[in-house]
């Protein structure tokens, strides 16, 4: 029996992972720790008679001691980065204390993305897209020129889900000006990621396809896979859903297992997509996957679902929605990963849709030092009245004030029938001055979970199911006449 | 790269001639500029923002400006901004105004442009350094008479755009004008502003996490390749710059201009909701069940805004459609040109006869509206005496244009527009055709009831009807 769990991390997906953990009827005390301290992660701690520990998450040896110190016998990590450095092989093979938490070999499938990649090509897993790796930059913008096609531009190792490019290439009227733009993005992308030595790639030029993204995340044991409800996330920084990408400026959810552009049929299809990638990783690198794995999706016009990128853990914020309803005891949850036993868990949670939206400091995420040193100040009890729940994220309580770090500082999360009435009681509070920094902007999001927002997203994704269901060509194959060079064939199964 | 300039000037700039244009400056780098005194009266605004400032965006602006020409075909212009700042200024053909295997030369990763109709003297267009700063304002309406007060609003509206709004929502409703505008600054800030009225349209969208673009309609949004986000709410007021997309709280129920769906707009537009050949679509519909015209053999539409509607027509009433017109050279909105000669010129281009569809047949033509009643008369003269149509008449989609538009929708003086000087009765003999009938203007308020706008938001002013703002 779990006795004292040491949580990782320190934003609001931890506050979430924290609440959940200090709702469990289990005798359990809990742990964190962080590098800034988390009013919100504290308080769960001390409720549930523990402590956090301030210190440095991503250093195996920092991460060895506090589990001695404290007598920890099971590691939850929040974060992806230490998954990379190899904190949960440490504590395993040194402490001999179970994690929740893919191991270093197994965490490659978010750590390299070429990794996830080709392993999707190798066991024939559905969902998969064209890719180029390059280690050479000259290589890569010979590559770009040649092409000229709709790409995604993206660092071959994740560094802090920065550095992806997008650029649809529709118009060739406009191919010059977005040529350059690819080119300056590869050349940059290099002399960036050239400081990492762990990976041989540096860069990975896929095929950019239209459509619709959602997320599905899923508890693993290694063999078998517990599917959350779906959320979707979205990425654009400002109003509207425009500007640079970010980790993610609000979610929603629910009611339900899926959400209202996807069906039943996708769900189901998403999942079998991860299941896929669970085994395929266990015959890969014969550790067997622990923890929780998300597949970043997308519905395509040539596959339906099909991976964009994958997560080896919950997302922030979509990991609030779901673990903010979640009514099934997490420790239930964690002993049944490490006993291999998920298939007897029912996972339950409130009948209600969700959303959750960040709000972070003006500069975020172009100019994180902009962003940084304000305090803020929350109301918290009157966010409570109105129904909403605080989870903090990206700040620093410090002589009893909450200064920024400079990413999202706070999700607020807003629970009603439809998505629409949640998204409305939690732009309420936003435009209500119940989170406000001194002397300093705050951005958000007003836009997410509205009704005409859902109504385009219901509308693109018919554009796209036609499209997927109306493929002539079996097997996932493309293919393409070019006048003088003959018919091409893509494969996207050999 | 300043030698490119004349390169990019196809059309009117020949420095000889410096002493006779007016408002050419050199600012105080001693960069060449043009301080815009052209002749315009603003019907398009186009923007676009890049986060990423390794984007070149000038030629954007120009395939937007492309996307908008239909608007107006009298001028355009562009600021291009975040390198040196340029103004770039050009005919009304922007295909032929613009060399655009020059205009990637021209660095920036941000700025508006605009196309026009003309008028006597530039009004809508101000270009200026303010308190170290320099702006651009673009609007449609007239707001070079009253500079100072407009940059009051635009600097208080980069500082806050709840204040900004306020302020520009009052002064719209004082001066009676549609002050939506877009306004850029050297600051790496813009400001998108759609008046209380609500009467000129004004969209965001976005490319991707790069773009953010601002348009008058949804054609150029996507002739860009970027995604219609949505239409910027009457009385409200969007800051963009580098850090935020900020909207103001402010928020009015918007009017909606009749011309604007019946024929301004592009067919492949959305604006407010409505898209533009649905609304055709269901107007024709209902003009189609008032008059089930007989006697004729075929329908025609007159290009071609007029096509949309014939074909319609056919639809419901089983009178055949025949395509009965080819166009020679370039597209040309015929209504938009102010000389006659010129407008003659484009007609007789734009509408070469098919003889065999028309000759010897009774034929029933459909155009969007009637202004001076030149371009039809032409028409008809020519289809009788020249191509010999038996019966030949016309049926108008809008109802009789009889006032000018307060709101500088392009509507000729009173004394111009046909409907206001000629009697009903009289109108069939001065056309020469056999029988004329239009839309009324309870067609109208019942084709957007379609769209749930109701008919008191329907600015029917110009066509003798009441006007909501």
């Amino acid at each position: 029996m779990v006795s004292r769990i040491l949580l990782l991390g320190e934003c609001s997906r931890e506050h979430a992972i924290a609440e959940a953990i200090a709702r469990s009827g289990h005798n359990i005390r809990l742990y964190a720790l962080m590098k800034h301290r988390n009013p919100g992660i504290e308080r769960c701690c001390k409720a549930r008679n523990g402590e956090i520990v301030l210190g440095d998450f991503l250093d195996p040896e920092t991460v060895l001691k506090v589990v001695r110190d404290k007598g920890i016998d099971l590691v939850v990590i929040g974060p992806e980065e230490p998954l990379f450095r190899g904190v949960v092989n440490a504590v395993e093979d040194v402490e001999g204390v179970p994690c929740i938490g893919p191991r270093r070999e197994a965490a490659q499938v978010e750590q390299s993305k070429a990794f996830m990649r080709r392993l999707m090509w190798k066991y024939n897993i559905p969902g998969r897209l064209r890719f180029w790796t390059f280690r050479d930059v000259r290589e890569a913008i010979e590559f770009i020129r040649e092409t000229g096609e709709s790409v995604a531009i993206k660092p071959a190792r994740q560094f802090g889900g920065k550095g992806v490019k997008v650029i649809a290439d529709f118009q060739a009227y406009l191919r010059d000006v977005r040529s350059r733009v690819k080119e300056v993005h590869v050349s940059k992308l290099f002399s960036e990621i050239s400081k990492y030595t762990d990976i041989e790639d540096k860069i990975l030029i896929e095929e950019k396809v239209e459509g619709i993204e959602y997320t599905l995340q899923c508890f693993t044991d290694g063999v078998n896979v517990l599917p959350l409800p779906l959320v979707q996330d979205y990425k654009h920084a400002y109003e509207y859903g425009i500007g640079p990408e970010t980790g993610g400026m609000g979610s929603i959810m629910g009611p339900g297992t899926t959400l209202p552009f996807i069906t039943e049929e996708e769900y189901e299809k998403s999942v079998q997509i991860v299941k896929m990638l669970v085994e395929a990783v266990r015959r890969e690198v014969g550790t067997e996957y622990r923890g929780i794995i998300s597949g970043q999706m997308m519905l395509t016009p040539i596959w339906g679902p099909t991976v964009i990128e994958c997560y080896a853990r919950f997302g922030d914020p979509e990991g609030v929605n779901v673990l903010s309803v979640l009514e099934t005891d997490m420790v239930d949850i964690f002993e049944a990963i490490l006993s291999r036993s998920l298939p007897k868990i029912k996972l339950e949670f409130k009948n209600t849709a969700v959303v959750v939206k960040a709000v972070a400091p003006l500069g975020y995420p172009l100019d994180r030092k902009l962003a940084q040193g304000h305090v803020m100040d929350i109301d918290e009890e009157k966010i409570m009245e109105k129904g909403c729940r605080v989870y903090y994220g990206s700040v620093d309580l410090k002589d009893n004030e909450l200064l920024t770090v400079g990413s999202r500082a706070v999700e607020i999360a807003g629970f009603a029938d439809t998505i629409p009435e949640a998204a409305h009681k939690v732009n309420e509070i936003l435009t209500s001055n119940l989170v406000k920094l001194r002397d300093w902007k705050l951005i958000y999001r007003l836009d997410i979970g509205s009704r005409q927002s859902i109504d385009r997203m219901i509308e693109s994704a018919d554009i796209v199911r036609r499209a997927y269901k109306s493929r002539k060509v079996e097997k996932y194959m493309i293919k393409e006449w070019i006048p003088g060079k003959g018919l091409v064939t893509y494969m996207y199964s050999e | 790269m300043h030698a490119a300039i004349p390169h990019i000037f196809v059309t009117h700039i020949k420095l000889s001639n410096l002493n006779v244009l007016r408002g050419y400056v050199f600012d105080r780098t001693g960069v060449f500029k043009y301080l815009v005194k052209c002749l315009c009266n603003v019907v398009g605004l186009f923007s676009v923002y890049a986060f990423d400032e390794a984007w070149n965006v000038s030629k954007i602006i120009y395939y937007g400006l492309l996307a908008l020409n239909h608007r107006g075909q009298a001028g355009s212009g562009m600021y291009i901004c975040g390198g040196e700042s340029r103004i770039l200024e050009g005919g009304g053909d922007v295909e032929r105004a613009y060399n655009v295997e020059k205009l990637i030369e021209v660095e920036g990763w941000y700025g508006a442009g605009w196309v026009s109709t003309p008028v006597v003297e530039n009004r809508n267009v101000v270009y200026r350094h303010h308190n170290d700063t320099e702006y651009l304002v673009v609007s449609y309406a007239p707001i070079v008479d009253m500079e100072e007060r407009i940059m009051e609003c635009i600097e208080r509206g980069f500082k806050d755009v709840d204040e900004g709004a306020e302020l520009l929502n009052s002064l719209s409703e004082k001066v009676r004008r549609p002050l939506t505008l877009i306004a850029v600054s050297n600051n790496s800030e813009m400001l998108i502003y759609r008046d209380p009225s609500g009467l000129k349209p004004l969209q965001i969208g976005a490319y991707g996490f790069d773009l953010a673009v601002a348009s008058s309609e949804s054609c150029a949004i996507e002739c860009v390749g970027a995604d219609f986000r949505a239409d910027v709410d009457a009385g409200s007021c969007v800051k963009v710059c580098k850090y935020c997309v900020e909207r103001s709280k402010t928020r009015r129920m918007g009017c909606y201009c009749a011309l604007e769906y019946i024929y301004y707009s592009r067919l492949d537009s959305t604006i407010d909701g409505v898209q533009i050949y649905r609304f055709r679509r269901e107007l024709a519909r209902k003009v189609a069940e008032r008059y089930q015209l007989k006697d004729y053999d075929i329908v025609v539409g007159i290009p071609e805004t007029g096509t949309i509607y014939a074909l319609e027509y056919s639809r419901v009433t089983g009178l055949e459609y025949y395509i009965g017109f080819v166009q020679t050279g370039r597209r040309v909105r015929s209504a938009l040109v102010e000389d006659i000669l010129e407008r003659m010129i484009g007609v007789q281009l734009k509408m070469s006869p098919i003889r065999p569809v028309l000759s010897g047949k009774n034929v029933l033509l459909i155009d969007d509206s009637m202004l001076k009643g030149v371009t039809l008369r032409s028409i008809v003269q020519y289809l009788r005496n020249r191509v010999g149509t038996c019966r030949t008449s016309v049926l108008i989609m809008s109802p009789p244009i009889v006032r000018r538009c307060p709101f500088y929708m392009e509507v000729p003086e009173e004394s111009e527009l046909i409907c206001a000087n000629v009697p009903k009765s009289e109108l069939a003999e001065v056309l020469n055709v056999d029988e004329i009938h239009f839309a009324e203007i309870d067609d109208l308020y019942e084709t957007f009831k379609l769209f749930n706008i109701d008919e008191d938001r329907v600015c029917t002013y110009c066509m003798g009807g009441r006007s909501p703002w």
